[in-house]
Formats: C-alpha cells, sequence, structure tokens
C-alpha cells in the first residue's frame, strides 16, 4: 500500500520536527489569544460607555432665562408639577409617559416668612423682617449654596434629613431659635406668605435638629410649606428646581420634551418665541443641563472606541493572513523534503494529504491552546468563527504555498 | 524490453532577463541492457537533458517517446514511480528519515510488501557497498560519498526500466567509482535496465557501451 510511504513519512516528521510544530502552535496560539484581547479592548470600551451613561449624574437646574440666576424664581405651580405629578399633557392631551419619569431626585425649595409666635395667639398679617425665612425643601441639597444648611446640621435622636421628603411638622433652627423653643422641643410660629402679606396662619413644629449659622432660617419640609402657601395664597410658588436625569441614555429624549417648557440659557436674557407652537407662547424659565461631565467622558470614550473600530476589520485581516503565513511556513520548513517526494513519484493528492495529517496534529492544538489560554486566563469568550478562520486560512495558506512552491515550479537536478 | 527516442529535444530556461538555451535540437536512441554516458563541460546541458528525460521539465520542442508512448501524455507521478529512477547529483534524500527508510520510501509508494521491501532495502544498500551500520543514521551522519551510495542504492531497489544517474560517482573514491560503474552495467545487463550516467570522469564514461558528447546543449555520439 503506497499509504504506507505515507504513514512512514509524517511519523517521522512529526517525530522529529516536533519544535517546528510546537513554535507555530503556539503561534496559532498567541495570535488567537491577542485578537480575543483585542475584542476585549472593545467590548470593554462599549461597557465603559454604558457605564458611563449609568454612573455619571446629569443634573437639571432651572435657571431664569440668561442663566444669571437659580435661586428666588418664583417658578408656578403648574411648572413644577411637571417635574412631581405622575401624569402629564401636552397641549390637551395626555401624555403615554409623564414627563417626571424622566427625573429622580427633584430637589424644590419654597420660601415663607415666619415670625416667632411665642404666645400662640391668632396673628395679624403683619410686616416682618425678611432674614426671618420658612424654608420648605425636599432635602438637604435642594437648599441653595451658602445657605445655612451648608453648614453641619446637628439632628435630634431619632431624626435624619429623611424627614424633609415627608409633610410632617417639623422643622430644622439655628442656635438662637433651638435657645426659645418649648419644653417639649416644639415652636410656634405664624406664618405669612411675603414679609408684607396681609393673611397669616400659625403653626406648631417639632424641632428635629439644629443648624449652626447666623441665620435665623427655619427649614421644613417642602411638602409642609407647599400646604402653607396655597392656604394663604391659593397656590404655591417654588424658589429653585434642580433635578438628576434618571436614564442620562434618555438624555436626549428628555431634552425634546424639556424645551416644550424650558428654553435654553439664552446669555442676552430675550427669551425666544416658540413658532411651531398653535399658541405663541414664551419661555419664562431656562433649563440649565449640566452634562458637561457625560460629554466629555462620552467623547473621548467614543473616540477610542472609533479608533478601536476602524482598525478591527484590518487587524482580522492581518490576523488571517498572518495565519495563512504560518501554513505558507509550514510548508516552507519541508519544502525540500516534499519536492524529494514529488520527484519519486509521490501525487499531488498524496502530498496534500501528507500536510493534512501532520495539519491536523498542530493546528487544532495551537487553535485549542488559544482558546482554552484566552478563556482561562483573561476569561473571555472566544470568538469561535476568528477560530475557525484562523484554521480555514492557515490551512488554505499550506495548499496554496504546496501548489506553487512544490508543484508549480519545474524541478530540476541541481 | 525499453526504448527511448528523443527527437529534435530542445529546451530554454527563461528568465526575465535572458533565455538559455540549454538543451538544442538533441536526438538518440537509448535502449534497456544498456548503459549510456553523457560527458561534457559544465554548463553544457548534461542535468538538462536528463531532467526532460525525468519528466522533471517540459521540452519546448521535439518529443522524448517512452516505449512508444509520448513522454508528455504519460502521468508523470506514474511515471516517475514505475518507470524511471533517478540519481540527483545533490542526491535528494530524506534528511529526517534513516538510510534505510529512505529506501523504504519508494518501495512502500510503489506498494512492495513491507517486510519484502525491507529486506529489498538491505539487500540494495549492501551491494552499493554500504554496511549495517549505517542502515539506521540519518543521511547528515554520513560522508558524501555515502551518502551517493545510498542515492544509487534508493535508483537501484525500485527496479525500474530505466535509471537516469546525475554525477553518480562525483563524490567517490576510484575503488568505489570503479565499483559503482561495474554494478550498473551488471544491472542493465541482468535486469535488462536502461541507464543513462551524466558524468565528467572520462575512465568511468569509458565503459559505458555508449557514449555521448554534449556540448553548448548538443549532443553527439562518440565512437568508442
Ligand atoms: N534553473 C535554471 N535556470 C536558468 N538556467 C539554468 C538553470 N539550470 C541550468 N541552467 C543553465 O543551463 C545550462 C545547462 O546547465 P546544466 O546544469 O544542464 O549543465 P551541466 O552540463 O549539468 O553542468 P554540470 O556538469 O556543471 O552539472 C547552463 O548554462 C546553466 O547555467
Ligand atoms: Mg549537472
Amino acid at each position: 500500500m503506497s499509504i504506507n510511504a505515507l504513514i512512514l513519512y509524517v511519523n517521522k516528521n512529526i517525530h522529529r520536527r516536533i519544535h517546528v510544530y510546537l513554535i507555530l502552535c503556539l503561534f496559532i496560539a498567541a495570535l488567537l489569544a491577542a485578537w480575543s484581547l483585542f475584542v476585549r479592548a472593545i467590548d470593554q470600551k462599549r461597557q465603559d460607555i454604558q457605564d458611563a451613561y449609568e454612573t455619571i449624574p446629569v443634573y437639571i437646574i432651572l435657571s431664569n432665562i440668561a442663566g444669571t440666576r437659580t435661586d428666588g424664581l418664583e417658578i408656578p405651580d403648574y411648572w413644577v408639577e411637571y417635574f412631581i405629578s405622575e401624569s402629564y399633557s401636552y397641549q390637551g392631551f395626555e401624555q403615554d409617559r409623564a414627563f417626571s419619569s424622566y427625573v429622580e431626585n427633584v430637589q424644590i425649595k419654597t420660601t415663607l416668612y415666619y415670625k416667632l409666635n411665642l404666645s400662640g395667639a391668632e396673628p395679624a398679617g403683619e410686616a416682618l423682617p425678611v432674614n426671618q425665612k420658612l424654608i420648605g425643601i425636599t432635602g438637604m441639597s435642594a437648599a441653595g449654596a451658602g445657605e445655612a444648611l451648608s453648614a453641619k446640621v446637628d439632628f435630634l435622636p431619632g431624626y435624619d434629613e429623611s424627614f424633609l421628603g415627608s409633610d410632617e411638622h417639623v422643622c430644622i433652627v439655628s442656635e438662637k431659635t433651638a435657645a426659645m423653643m418649648n419644653e417639649d422641643n416644639s415652636i410656634h410660629l405664624a406664618i405669612q406668605a411675603s414679609p408684607v402679606g396681609d393673611k397669616a396662619l400659625v403653626l406648631s413644629l417639632n424641632v428635629i435638629g439644629i443648624h449652626h449659622s447666623d441665620d435665623d432660617f427655619i427649614y421644613c419640609p417642602w411638602q409642609l410649606a407647599v400646604d402653607c402657601q396655597i392656604a394663604l395664597e391659593g397656590h404655591y410658588t417654588a424658589d429653585s428646581l434642580r433635578a438628576t436625569v434618571r436614564d442620562n441614555t434618555e438624555l436626549s429624549e428628555f431634552c425634546q420634551i424639556l424645551s416644550r417648557h424650558f428654553c435654553a440659557v439664552t446669555p442676552s436674557g430675550k427669551a425666544p418665541e416658540m413658532h411651531d407652537s398653535p399658541v405663541l407662547t414664551h419661555y419664562a424659565y431656562a433649563a440649565i443641563i449640566q452634562d458637561e461631565e457625560l460629554n466629555r467622558s462620552l467623547q473621548d470614550l467614543n473616540k477610542s472606541l472609533r479608533m478601536l473600530e476602524l482598525i478591527r476589520t484590518p487587524l482580522l485581516i492581518v490576523v488571517i493572513l498572518l495565519g495563512a503565513c504560518m501554513g505558507a511556513l509550514f510548508v516552507h520548513s519541508q519544502e525540500g523534503d516534499l519536492k524529494t517526494a514529488r520527484m519519486l513519484g509521490t501525487s499531488t493528492i498524496q502530498i496534500l494529504s501528507i500536510l493534512g495529517i501532520e495539519l491536523l496534529g498542530w493546528l487544532p492544538l495551537g487553535l485549542l491552546l488559544g482558546m482554552g489560554l484566552v478563556s482561562a486566563a483573561w476569561k473571555i469568550n472566544v470568538q469561535i468563527l476568528v477560530a475557525i478562520g484562523i484554521g480555514i486560512s492557515t490551512l488554505l495558506g499550506s495548499i496554496v504555498c504546496c501548489l506553487t512552491q512544490i508543484d508549480g515550479k519545474r524541478g530540476a537536478f541541481i | 524490453m525499453t526504448e527511448i527516442i528523443v527527437d529534435r529535444v530542445g529546451f530554454s530556461y527563461r528568465s526575465r532577463r535572458q533565455i538559455i538555451r540549454a538543451v538544442n535540437d538533441v536526438s538518440f536512441r537509448a535502449k534497456s541492457g544498456k548503459v549510456y554516458a553523457l560527458v561534457g563541460r559544465s554548463g553544457s546541458g548534461k542535468s538538462t537533458l536528463l531532467s526532460l528525460l525525468a519528466g522533471l521539465n517540459k521540452p519546448d520542442c521535439g518529443s522524448i517517446m517512452i516505449n512508444g508512448s509520448n513522454l508528455q501524455s504519460m502521468n508523470p507521478d506514474l511515471y516517475r514511480r514505475k518507470q524511471i529512477s533517478v540519481i540527483y547529483q545533490n542526491y535528494s534524500l530524506f534528511p529526517l528519515l534513516t538510510v534505510k527508510e529512505n529506501l523504504l520510501y519508494p518501495l512502500l509508494l510503489n506498494k512492495v510488501d513491507k517486510s519484502k521491501a525491507l529486506l529489498l532495502a538491505e539487500e540494495t544498500l549492501r551491494s552499493v557497498n554500504l554496511d549495517k551500520s549505517v542502515d539506521n543514521r540519518l543521511p547528515s551522519t554520513l560522508s558524501g560519498g555515502e551518502q551517493q551510495r545510498v542515492a544509487i542504492a534508493r535508483a537501484i531497489a525500485v527496479q525500474s526500466n530505466i535509471i537516469l544517474a546525475d554525477e553518480p560517482t562525483g563524490n567517490l573514491d576510484k575503488e568505489n567509482s570503479l565499483l559503482i560503474m561495474k554494478l550498473l552495467l551488471e544491472l542493465a545487463e541482468e535486469k535488462d535496465i536502461c541507464i543513462i550516467l551524466a558524468t565528467h570522469d572520462l575512465n568511468l564514461a569509458a565503459q559505458a557501451n555508449h557514449l555521448f558528447q554534449m556540448e553548448d546543449g548538443e549532443l553527439s555520439e562518440v565512437d568508442s
């Protein structure tokens, strides 16, 4: 059987050239590993982008149109309601999705004025000092920077910031005011909507914390302040409003909706008119979108992702070509022997089967080694298709090299 | 009974820069049972002519008939496996196979039974004056002359009808050269083989049954 000759050749070749096959095998493994690492780098970048969307907060802050003030805005209740109401109608139509569903952690501040009503007698409207403010806040961060609450607050035992989110009759007062509170830690206040208001109401609040600032401001839950304002005025306003975008991937969609009611800051201070509206409305407030950090991060990440994706195809081609080169090298390393075999009458098919059997010995091993390395050492999903691609290209490389180098060239005696 | 008829054969090596006419209008006949010697200066075209006969190169013009059929129309693999054996100037041994395995390869390729092939290989190696100690050595550990004899043994063992030899004794001492020549002459006669050899050794060539002179690709018979 002529197959015995081929077996003889392959057997001896594999034994005596094992180092060559080992090197080829390792190279194939390295090739696959290198490609997998590259693919992982791309995946990592995509994950980083995802993470940036998820972790970098984007704030929406309402301001005046010129963008110079974010406090004392007297935002009417119907604008505030967009951010907190569970339903949302626009131009008379109930929308599928509430405006408020785009935001979370809405921080609002509303200001009233107080007088310490120690006697508990029914007050009449009178002129109050402008610095005796009763400030309703949804949380500590709703208070503007530089205000009393930026200093430390000592909560009484059993109380914390979360009470500001409720509508309970509690408050945080200055040390000076705390000294004047009743034995049961309560204070009585006469409340007015403005320092010169003609209506007042009396409120009894439990002190739950003390702020260490010289201002005589009293802080209470925002909802409580709103209730008082409605009782006094029939409606409420907010001094400031800020919110966090719930899902940054919806930012542009949300900005569209936001632009129905708020304009972007116009430094001229002149509100742009809304021409496509059936009612010629103009904006009263601007929305500042603090997304610089997110944009900067995304820009950098997208740039490197684009770079990686740009070189992805050329790199894949290089990897496949290197696989083919390995195949060619494998044939080239035994070119002399194969030529001799050919001169002795070994047919092309027989030469190809010799190469095929030898390839079967090291190529799958190299690919498996690469896959094992990749999944064990780096926990990367192996790209089976690329592994198969490298395998096929190596096979093709060796076939082409065999047909051109061993068979194609005319044999010679010299 | 084998007959080779070479009729007005020409062959040129073509490179981009030049064309070298290595074999020019060569005609001759060779029959089995005889040894033919080709002599001529280096570069005169001896090896090229042998490569044409071995089917490794195709003539540009003319024809080579082996037992009445044109070489060009024959299956080259079958022709090389069954009809001819070649002793190459550079030996062309498998470096990774032992001496014995080198002889086994063409035998197994010809579907000779393995045990028979082993016996034949050993027998042939002894006949070219190589003793048992070389059987399991790699060619690279042999001297040039020993390698040459292995190459000769490989060609003989296959027992083909034609043996082409390019400088078969180029690396051998006088004694071994004469032994090989004697062997080839005996082989030709006993086994009815046609042997064509190219050589520089005029003494050796003189022992052949027919002597041809090559000059610039052209062949002429020298009367002995
Ligand atoms: N592969 C080749 N490509 C181009 N030219 C070649 C090739 N082989 C041989 N030649 C040229 O063909 C001519 C004949 O060469 P050939 O080898 O047949 O001579 P030769 O008689 O065998 O010489 P020598 O006795 O040195 O072996 C020479 O001029 C040589 O340079
Ligand atoms: Mg020569």
